[in-house]
């Protein structure tokens, strides 16, 4: 079946999005690249590069290597003057006076170029995704008129790809951020890109967006801001060692890849070192540069470009204003500009509101296609709106411990088993106590019901196994089974609609649970610790019982001295001292297995297996009522 | 004459009754067949969607598969991708050492064992220096214009940094300067 993937066709670099299975996921290019340049080459040998490849070789070949297609896409030749001036590349004006590139001798319409960008990304897809990519949505900026649509659609036509929907950048990124399921609400997306600035103000009202204003930078952008500090270092260096890197183009790569990579950790440190050994070389031998670059530094740099983003972000605010728009609710960020701590203060300040946060900038607008390229296709329906369990789902065991079953966040429908076992001898039923809730301890959550499954033969503890399952169907009933699995007897229980739980309930629960994580643990291992002593001396009592005369008297009365010791402290609220009594039996009883096994040995005959050690990690309890919660076998899943 | 009308009302009362009795089955009937169709297309939709599910999942499990396969050649290379500034300005010391120096030969060695450290984990360097020059390998920093006689057109004539592969991927392309 045909996929339709989402496409933010940017200015310096496009990415590309694809919904699965409800989820969007970032398409990577076949250079392993989440964003692809927006470069086309033509090369003398005739071949046509596009992406890392064309960027690459654009030195040897400026007059070939077409990039900012983006901004000639359906302008007239006499609107784009100033542009032609930028792009080292030949702009000619077409039979209709449309700006035409002049390249390989040849010209292209700027679809033609965007159209061999947009073929690379979707072979690259197909490629990923392993089927063919017919479709797509392809994002345009708020403010392209009817022409400039239209040349993007072409564009998609020329590569193949049935353009499904054009829509705003801006409106993809708040898509992204769901915020398409709020109503009557305004948004300001602040995008902040390679070579562009562009800020819109949308309101949305049943889940349609309505651009209220745009205003912008053609030419602000994550470059300046490396320009910016590349020429601060050249000039430090100047200063101090009076030599010119700028003239020397490998020196400027590593001030640049330098810069960007500063750029980048001073969104997250106060302060980096750039460190550039053997930059130059004069007559006394190597030169080094090492700064160390604060972010104030930083800050201080790059100040005047930050403050190019103030007018237009007033701009657009005014002209929303001015179109009845009373506050702005939400803020988005977008473009890779927008991690840095900087820029991010400046929104705040300008807008008074946290921008939403968690969807990668670089990505935000591809990712927001994709979901619109979803509900065009249907894949996105209300049924397919999978439902998660709130609070974990478990059963009480020994020592009032909640085992948990399923755990919170799970997407239903699901099922899950378990076995467990007796906590007694000849014990003949057992209790599911079904539990809902984060805390360590049963009795803290919440008891949605309990039952019991009797009849089980007699047997000593830990040999019965009890299968307990739960099973929640896609509208949230629980339904839990317990299964003697020697006797094939079987106990269920219903559970109605999950919980009942409003989401404030839900929430406080979670929060109870986190709040109370320190004092739930110690709980748990005082129950732990006890469960297990108390195990301990009831397999050493009944392997003492059973070896009889073996034992001789004076290790069989230490032994029983430190069964009565552990048993005196088992309701002791120290888990380690618990522990160590637990330690002291069970060093004694390792102390005769050993001499027992030596004694065998030297009489040649045969060791009796149940001679072996106490195992003190199972774990038991007094309490008749509740289930081991020793896992006889791995969870079912 | 209200007998008549009385039995006229009568008797066309009793063919509407049975007239309505009819329709009201005709609705029913329709209704079930509305409703049949409408179950008929809503399992259509599920099916397709739920093969569409399928299909989506499927391809989503070999991708995993695969790219759990190239997780760890992905670690290889972020790895390298680090410790690749260090050696390149090792490279740099070594070129800029004066060839007398005893420590000289020293820091070759050391220089020799991070190579075959490398090496070993399947990277290895290329320096295209007199190859044509092909950007999917290399990346121009520069062209340089040739004496008459010099180097072709569109040859590497200088290698600035030298690139690295693992296996087939390129960890980074090779730094150049390409003859005009």
């Amino acid at each position: 079946m045909a996929k339709t993937i989402g496409i933010d066709l940017g200015t310096t670099n496009s990415c590309m999005a694809v919904l699965e299975g409800g989820e969007p996921t970032v398409i990577e290019n076949s250079e392993g690249g989440r964003t692809t340049p927006s470069v086309v080459a033509f090369a003398a040998s005739g071949e046509r590069l596009v992406g890392t490849v064309a960027k690459r070789q654009a030195v040897t070949n400026p007059q070939n290597t077409v990039f900012s297609i983006k901004r000639f896409m359906g302008r007239k030749e006499a609107e784009v003057r100033e542009e032609e001036s930028i792009v080292p590349y030949k702009v000619v004006s077409g039979p209709n006076g449309d700006a035409r590139v002049e390249a390989d001798g040849e010209q292209h319409s700027p679809p033609e170029i965007s159209a061999m960008i947009l073929q690379k990304l979707k072979s690259d897809a197909e490629a990923y995704l392993g089927e063919t990519v017919d479709s797509a949505v392809i994002t345009v900026p708020a403010y392209f008129n009817d022409d400039q649509r239209q040349a993007t659609k072409d564009a998609g036509k020329i590569a193949g790809l049935d353009v499904k929907r054009i829509i705003n950048e801006p409106t993809a990124a708040s898509l992204a951020y769901g915020l398409d399921k709020e109503s009557d609400q305004t948004i300001l997306v602040f995008d902040l890109g390679g070579g562009t600035f562009d800020v819109s103000v949308l309101e949305i009202g049943d889940g349609v967006f309505e651009v209220k204003s745009t205003a912008g930078d053609n030419h602000l952008g994550g470059d300046n801001f490396d320009k910016a500090i590349v020429d601060w270092l050249v000039s430090e260096f100047k200063k101090s060692q009076g030599i010119d890197l700028s003239a020397d183009p490998m020196a400027l790569q590593r001030l640049y890849e330098a810069a960007e990579k500063a750029k980048i950790e001073l969104s997250t440190t106060q302060e980096t070192q750039i460190n550039l050994p053997f930059i130059t070389a004069d007559a006394s031998g190597p030169k080094h540069l090492d700064t160390r670059v604060t972010r104030a530094k930083l800050a201080e740099l790059t100040s005047a470009l930050l403050d190019r983003v103030v007018a237009p972000v007033r701009q657009a605010m005014d002209d929303a204003k001015n179109k009845g728009v009373k506050e702005i609710e939400h803020i988005v960020l977008v473009g890779g500009m927008t991690r840095s701590p900087a820029v991010q203060e400046k929104v705040k300040e300008l807008t008074g509101k946290e921008p939403h946060r968690g969807v990668n900038p670089d990505e935000v607008v591809a990712v927001g296609a994709a979901i619109q390229a979803g509900v065009l296709a249907g894949d996105v329906k209300d049924v397919l709106l999978l439902d998660v369990t709130p609070l974990t789902l478990g059963i009480e065991t020994k020592g009032g411990v909640m085992t948990k079953l399923i755990e919170r966040n799970t997407t239903i429908p699901t099922r899950k088993g378990e076995v467990f076992s007796t906590a007694e001898d000849n014990q003949p039923s057992v209790e599911i106590h079904v539990l809902q809730g984060e805390r360590e301890m049963a009795q803290y959550n919440k008891s949605l019901g309990k039952f019991q499954l009797t009849g089980i033969p007699p047997a000593p503890r830990g040999i019965p196994q009890v299968e307990v399952a739960f099973d929640i169907d896609a509208n949230g009933i629980l339904n839990v089974s317990a299964k003697d699995l020697g006797t094939g007897k079987e106990q269920k229980i219903e559970i109605k609609a999950g919980s009942g739980l409003s989401d404030d309930e839900i929430k406080n629960m979670v929060t109870d649970a986190e709040s109370h994580a320190e004092e739930d643990r110690k709980a748990r291992e005082l129950a732990e610790a006890r469960n297990t002593a108390e195990n301990a001396a009831y397999q050493a009592e009944r392997q003492l019982a059973d070896l009889g005369d073996q034992v001789d008297a004076d290790s069989k009365g230490r032994i029983e001295e430190a069964i009565k010791e552990v048993r005196e402290v088992l309701e002791s609220e120290d888990a380690a001292e618990i522990n160590a009594k637990a330690e002291t039996l069970q060093t004694a009883f390792h102390a005769v297995s050993e001499a027992m096994y030596q004694r065998a040995q030297e009489e040649q005959a045969a060791a009796s297996p149940n001679g072996a050690s106490s195992d003190g990690a199972e774990s038991t309890s007094d309490d008749e009522d509740v289930v081991d919660a020793e896992v006889v076998d791995e969870p079912k899943a | 004459m209200s007998d008549i009308e009385e039995t006229v009302e009568e008797t066309t009362d009793a063919p509407l009754q049975d007239g309505a009795s009819v329709d009201t089955e005709a609705a029913e009937i329709e209704g079930d067949l509305d409703e049949l169709v409408k179950t008929a297309t809503q399992r259509d939709e599920y099916l397709a969607l739920a093969q569409r599910t399928q299909a989506d999942f499927e391809n989503y499990r070999k991708r995993v598969a695969r790219d759990a396969a190239s997780a760890q050649e992905r670690g290889t290379i972020g790895l390298a991708k680090e410790l690749l500034p260090a050696l390149d300005n090792l490279d740099r010391a070594l070129a800029a050492a004066a060839q007398d120096d005893p420590l000289l030969e020293g820091v070759r060695l050391v220089r020799a064992e991070l190579s075959g450290a490398l090496a070993r984990a399947g990277i290895e360097a290329f320096s295209p220096a007199g190859e044509a020059f092909d950007p999917s390998l290399h990346e121009a920093v520069a062209t340089a214009e040739q004496p008459e006689g010099g180097a072709a057109s569109g040859t590497v004539v200088e290698v600035y940094q030298s690139g690295y592969r693992l296996r087939d991927s390129i960890i980074r392309p090779a730094r150049v300067v390409v003859a005009a």
